[in-house]
């Protein structure tokens, strides 16, 4: 059992970092295992990461807000900011990993692999627009930590 | 960024002395490396040992690495473990880059006399 995080933070990549921390804490305080705290805070930093370059592009004094808790053997993060929307549909039609050569060196992507990620890391994932506001909710059944454990039951 | 750089056995290393490699750090991370390892007809094994977080961002300044006209000849990645490793195998990097558990396993396999043992 751990208590939920709430934090609002500029939006702006070099507050990333401490958010990825309190996150880590978060994880850590319910016991989930390094490796999985790890691929919860890529999926989290991804979604950041896409908000201050493309809702906000990074226009500076903007705000994004995080909350996560784990309860019942599940993470859930919403991350929400009041920003460009994300495009209708681009989620769903984001595809199920990379599709690339990897012998065709001059055609690697060096970017695009943010939803991907994310949707390869969560087991579920939505994005809502209301009243101006936007929020991106992440979703995974964790695997390293049993769910009597991962929360304070119902 | 602090990235340390030695010769072994005719490869050039590139120690990346930083825990974590995201979107704040990625351009100063990509210069920086970009100054060892883009000498002509070197290989070239960056180890990411001491590195516990990398996003995609991170990723992206090693793949525009082998992009860049004069890169490298041969890249490979040490030491990648955890969070590090799953992001090369989710994002299907691992297949681009050769991967090694250690730098040791590379310059073995690297560098002069390879097979030899």
């Amino acid at each position: 059992m751990s208590a939920p995080l709430e934090v609002t933070f500029a939006a702006e990549l070099q507050a990333v970092a401490g958010v990825g921390e309190r996150l880590q804490a978060l994880c850590a305080a319910a016991g989930v295992g390094a490796d999985e705290a790890g691929e919860i805070e890529l999926a989290v930093v991804e979604a950041v990461n896409n908000t201050i370059e493309h809702a906000y592009a990074f226009a500076p004094g903007r705000e994004i807000q995080l909350a996560a808790e784990i309860h019942g053997g599940w993470l859930t993060a919403r991350i929400s900011d009041s920003g460009r929307s994300m495009p209708a549909g681009l989620l769903d039609s984001v595809p199920a990993s990379m599709d690339f050569d990897p012998a065709a060196i001059a055609d690697l992507p060096e970017g695009g692999m943010g939803l991907v990620l994310i949707k390869q890391l969560m087991d579920r994932v939505d994005y809502q627009t209301l009243e101006g506001r936007n929020t991106f909710t992440l979703a995974r059944r964790l695997r390293s930590v049993a769910p009597s454990n991962g929360g304070e039951g119902h | 960024m602090n990235i340390g750089d030695s010769e072994r056995n005719g490869v050039l290393v590139a120690t990346v002395n930083a825990q974590r490699i995201d979107a704040a750090v990625a351009p100063d991370f990509k210069e920086a490396l970009a100054r060892i390892v883009c000498s002509p007809g070197k290989r070239n094994v960056i180890d990411l040992g001491q590195v516990t977080f990398i996003d995609s961002t991170g990723l992206g300044a090693l793949v525009a690495l082998l992009k860049m006209p004069n890169g490298p000849r041969e890249l490979a990645i040490a030491g990648a473990k955890g969070q590090v490793e799953t992001l090369f195998r989710l994002t299907r990097m691992n297949k681009v880059f050769r991967m090694f558990g250690t730098v040791d396993e590379a310059v073995t396999d690297m560098g002069h006399g390879r097979g030899v043992t």
